[in-house]
């Protein structure tokens, strides 16, 4: 009696260690760098980011720009990377200058568990 | 041989059987299921209709012609072998929501659109098992196989077949006054489902659903081809008391996973169904010569979770899987108590319980979540009117009240259409039931017949809270031998 | 003991029910939550006119209005005192006034965010107004000056005018744009050794005539023009073949005190500022001379006491020639336009970073087949004036003048 109780609860335990763990990860903190080239120093940025999910089309804005960079939680997946706004930057010589840009990408993997990164390059509009 | 005609046909159709239905899970039990072997082939028709449909997805109701073949024969005084064959072809109507076949099993990851419609559905069944009774131990095994067709003959024209196989082994050990058995399942499982449109400006778009009304937006639209691929696979533990007097135990554990994959995008697995079901039963019974009483508490617990694979960007026909998230959750619990009472020809079932339900899509977080009390009360009369008929005659009435309800949406980003589908569901889910059941079986064999005749008329209704209800009817008419 | 366990066992299934309820926890009310409105940095002195502001919870539809914000630093800051917390789509519109290369300006903004997440870790949300492209300025979209021909086949020169266009998505104020002509002539006899070379830093200019007004007097809409005539009267009375230039905005008008024969229409007057003749005043009919509109940032006697220089030159005849004009400074100008005769370019008589080409407003100087057209800006795909600073690409002559009916 007892070893048939024993097999069962090997069995029990097999069956149940067996079991399918949901995949919880589903978070990311993404940093998104916008890169003017070598020359470039990048001081300010104002822009409206929009990114897109591709598999859900779901859109998250954010303008929270500290220089260069912005930091956003995200559903880990691929998107598309649209910022449009004016930057502030002093060129190779110190001269400092405001210009209008555009950095879009319409491709960007953002699927690193916990924190991941992506660079875009800017084009300006003027 | 009245006598044990009539305990055999007791045996066969009295509500105490419903104490060892879940034991005979394990096909090496089934050496006991039945006193004397029988044939039987029926034809059967059933009809629903609901007022408006209870279930979007499900329809408001169908009708099914079947014709059945079901047999228990005893090889030998140690071994039985049965069988069942089916064949049904009948409509369903008003399906919406829902291209799929078999949508209990597949739900939410199924292709669906808002027009929906009438289905036609075929179905095969069939299924055989031995079983052996050597010393103290028992064995058996059992294959069951389904083939079922389901398809529409106008836009959006679904159409699905599916074939599902399950074998099973178990085997079963006596110690003491009890059975202690073990089975393995193991179940295969395959689903085409298309969707065409023949006229131009039908085409709209198929959503691929991923639960609570989320769809897998990139592989909508244009993508109207996917099949499941499905395995799984279970174990049972049972004890049970050999005379009819004793403890009373089961266990049962299964998991099994519905992959959906899109034939249009190189077979691209979109989504995989994890399924885990946990049931565990415990209870009493004694049977006396004029009473038999039973006590059994159920406890049932069903997960149903949903990864979503997240595609990255195509290389070629290439697509690469970034990550898999599990997006959609399910949990559900059924905690009950049943109480049976027979004496002499009648039998009386309480069964009263609990169930909790609840649903969540992670991101962007959406939540439905139901509680039911429920009360069932049935009472059933086997009479025998004269050697040559015999009667069964049951009620059952019951009702299922909401305690509970709770639903989160982002409203403010849902379309129209699926704020629709969204809130009509959680309205029927925080609703309560009433249910009505009657029926009658009659069993005509004289005893210079060597095939006996049997009908069988039932119906059953349901009235929902909000103002709806449901109709049923079966009818049977059939030989035994 | 049977009826203690069955009792024990219901016992059991009983407080299932009760162990399996959830309990709701009330939500979290954001005290004091902040949305910051940061405006664009391209411009200066913005000041929020108008503000109307929603915040809508994404699972309820509730709607809460923002209120009116409050100017912090250079942004405007929304305090809301109280909002349950949840996922928020916000959206803001409303009016901003600013000042762009020293033009005033106003538009309006419309910016808006999606599932943001107000609760207790994140109190504080920002919306950027850079929606619109605060790009483009006034620009001549017309140029006419080459006189008509009267039906006797007479030159008829008094029907000059300008046309003025914003050529932005804003509202801007002509307000203290000035129409300035180039002291200098482009063709070779006009170029000469002036000392000093005013140029790299300022427009030699021998007319500066300011629209007038306080700042937001003259308020010109995105594609809208101001015309500017030399005489705004029908010069079809006394010229069949020339304009009506009743319908201008503004006019010249040599007010200097007596020596005036220029005559004052009833069309608002320009400020006259300087000119290098105290009679009367007619824009080149030749096509040699440059044309700018810029920006004054000076009252006039403060204007003319920093911005009359002299240039003088040594002629072969050994003496010494002055060149009475101002100096409009090149950081003002808005727009420049270089017109010259096709067979005579000589010089630039204004910097090259202005207008780094020149248009072709009459083939040589007895070309009289110029008369009775104008030098047009061309517009782009969009329809906006295409703007590189260099005529030879901007502009086209020999066009049909506007004001012709």
């Amino acid at each position: 009696m007892k070893k048939i109780l024993t097999i069962m609860m090997i069995v029990m335990a097999v069956a149940l260690s067996a079991c399918h763990q949901d995949n919880d990860d589903y978070m990311t903190q993404a940093t998104i760098y916008l890169d003017g080239g070598d020359t470039l120093t990048i001081k300010r940025v104002q822009a409206m980011a929009q990114i897109t999910n591709l598999n859900t089309r779901h859109v998250v804005t954010t303008a929270d720009f500290d220089g260069p960079k912005v930091q956003i939680e995200l559903l880990r997946g691929a998107y598309q990377v649209n910022i449009e706004g004016i930057l502030s930057y002093t060129d190779a010589n110190g001269v400092q200058s405001l210009r209008s840009f555009r950095a879009i990408s319409d491709y960007v993997e953002l699927a690193g568990a916990g924190a991941c990164e992506a660079k875009l390059n800017i084009i300006f509009l003027d | 041989m009245a006598i044990d005609t009539d305990s055999a046909y007791v045996y066969r159709h009295s509500l105490w059987r419903h104490t060892t239905e879940e034991a005979l899970k394990n096909p090496a039990l089934m050496t006991g299921a039945y006193l004397e072997p029988f044939t039987e082939l029926s034809l059967n028709c059933a009809y629903r209709h609901q007022s408006s449909a209870f279930r979007l997805e499900q329809g408001t109701g169908y009708l099914i012609p079947e014709l059945t073949a079901r047999s228990y024969i005893r090889l030998t005084p140690s071994s039985v072998v049965w069988g069942e064959a089916g064949y049904s072809k009948g409509d369903t109507y008003n399906k919406v929501y829902n291209n799929v076949a078999d949508f209990d099993l597949l739900y939410p990851d199924v292709i669906a659109d808002s027009l929906g419609g009438d289905t036609k559905r075929e179905r095969y069944l069939f299924s055989g098992g031995y079983a052996t009774e050597k010393g103290v131990w028992l064995l058996g095994g059992e294959l069951k196989f389904r083939a079922e067709q389901e398809y529409r003959t106008y836009d959006p024209r679904m159409r699905s077949v599916v074939s599902d196989l399950t074998l099973k082994a178990g085997a079963a050990r006596k110690i003491g006054g009890y059975h202690m058995g073990l089975s393995f399942e193991g179940n295969i499982y395959r689903q085409t489902a298309d969707v065409d449109f023949y006229g131009e400006s039908n085409g709209t778009g198929e959503l691929q659903m991923t639960g609570l009304g989320t769809s897998y937006v990139r592989f909508s639209g244009s993508n109207r081809y996917i099949f499941y691929e499905g395995k799984g696979g279970g174990v049972t533990l049972d004890l049970l008391p050999v005379s009819g007097c004793g403890w009373r135990a089961h266990l049962s554990y299964a998991q099994h996973q519905y992959e959906r994959l899109s034939d249009e995008y190189n077979s691209l697995p979109l989504t995989t169904l994890y399924r885990q079901q946990l049931g565990l039963t415990v209870g009493w019974e004694q049977q006396t010569n004029n009473a038999e009483k039973a006590l059994l508490l159920h406890a049932d617990y069903d997960k149903r979770t949903s990864d979503e694979h997240v595609v990255g960007t195509a290389t070629g026909q290439d697509y690469p899987i970034l990550t898999d998230l599990t997006m959609y959750k399910q949990h559900h619990w059924d905690v009950a108590a049943e109480t049976l009472y027979g004496r002499g020809d009648w039998h009386l079932m309480l069964r009263v319980g609990y169930l909790n339900h609840r649903e969540q899509y992670v991101y962007v977080e959406r939540k439905m979540e139901y509680a039911r009390v429920y009360g069932e009360l049935t009472a059933q009369w086997l009479k025998e009117v004269s050697s040559n008929l015999r009667l069964n005659l049951y009620a059952k009435g019951g009702y299922a009240g909401n305690i509970d309800s709770k639903i989160v949406m982002p409203y403010a980003n849902m379309t129209a259409s699926i704020k629709d589908y969204v809130n009509y569901t959680y309205k029927y889910q925080k609703a309560s039931y009433a249910q009505a059941q009657t029926g009658v079986r009659a069993d005509y064999q004289p005893l210079s017949w060597t095939v006996g005749v049997f009908g069988q008329l039932a119906t059953a209704w349901q009235f929902c809270s909000v103002g709806e209800r449901e109709a049923n009817l079966k009818i049977s008419l059939g030989i035994i031998f | 003991m049977k009826k203690n366990l069955f009792l024990s066992m219901m016992l059991m299934a009983v407080s299932t029910v009760f162990v399996s309820c959830s309990k709701d926890d009330s939500p979290y009310v954001v005290e004091n939550g902040t949305v910051t409105i940061e405006m664009p940095i391209n411009v200066s002195d913005v000041v929020l006119t108008s503000f109307e502001g929603t915040a809508t919870n994404v699972s309820s539809g509730e709607i809460t209005n923002l209120p009116t914000p409050v100017k912090s630093g250079d942004n405007y800051v929304i305090t809301i005192p109280s909002i349950t917390e949840g996922k928020y789509n916000l959206s803001a519109k409303g009016n901003i006034s600013f000042v762009k290369d020293g033009v005033a300006g106003t538009t309006d903004f419309e910016v808006s965010s999606s599932d943001v997440a107000l609760n207790e870790q994140s109190t504080a949300v920002k919306l950027v107004v850079s929606s619109f492209k605060a790009e483009g300025s006034f620009v001549f979209s017309e140029i006419c000056t080459t006189g008509t021909l009267t039906p006797q086949n007479k030159n008829y020169n008094y029907d000059a005018y300008f046309v003025i266009t914003n050529n932005s998505d804003v509202v801007l104020y002509a307000d203290s744009v000035a129409l300035i002509e180039s002291m200098f002539q482009s063709g070779s006899s006009g170029k000469q050794d002036w000392n000093p070379d005013v140029r790299p830093y300022a427009i030699p200019a021998g007319a500066v005539f300011m629209i007038p007004g306080s700042g937001k007097d003259h308020p010109v809409a995105p594609g809208e023009s101001i015309v500017i005539a030399n005489n705004a009267m029908d010069h079809r009375t006394v010229n069949e073949n020339s304009y009506d230039l009743t319908g201008a905005d503004f006019e010249v008008y040599l007010d200097n005190a007596g020596n005036s024969m220029d005559t004052d229409y009833d069309t608002p007057n320009l400020d006259y500022y300087f000119c290098y003749t105290q009679t009367i005043w007619l824009p080149s009919v030749q096509q040699n001379r440059s044309y700018a509109i810029a920006r004054i940032k000076e009252n006039k006697e403060t204007f003319l006491a920093n911005h009359s220089e002299t240039p003088t030159y040594t002629a072969t005849t050994g003496k010494l020639m002055e060149s009475k004009q101002v100096q409009i400074p090149n950081e003002w100008v808005l727009d420049a336009v270089n017109l010259s005769t096709e067979d005579d370019f000589g010089w630039f008589v204004i910097s090259e970073t202005l207008d780094a080409g020149w248009v072709a407003g009459r083939a040589n100087s007895k070309d009289t087949t110029q008369r009775g057209t104008a030098i047009k800006r061309k517009k782009d795909s969009t329809g906006k004036y295409v703007d590189t600073n260099n005529s030879t690409n901007d502009m086209e002559a020999r066009q049909t003048p506007s004001m012709k009916k």
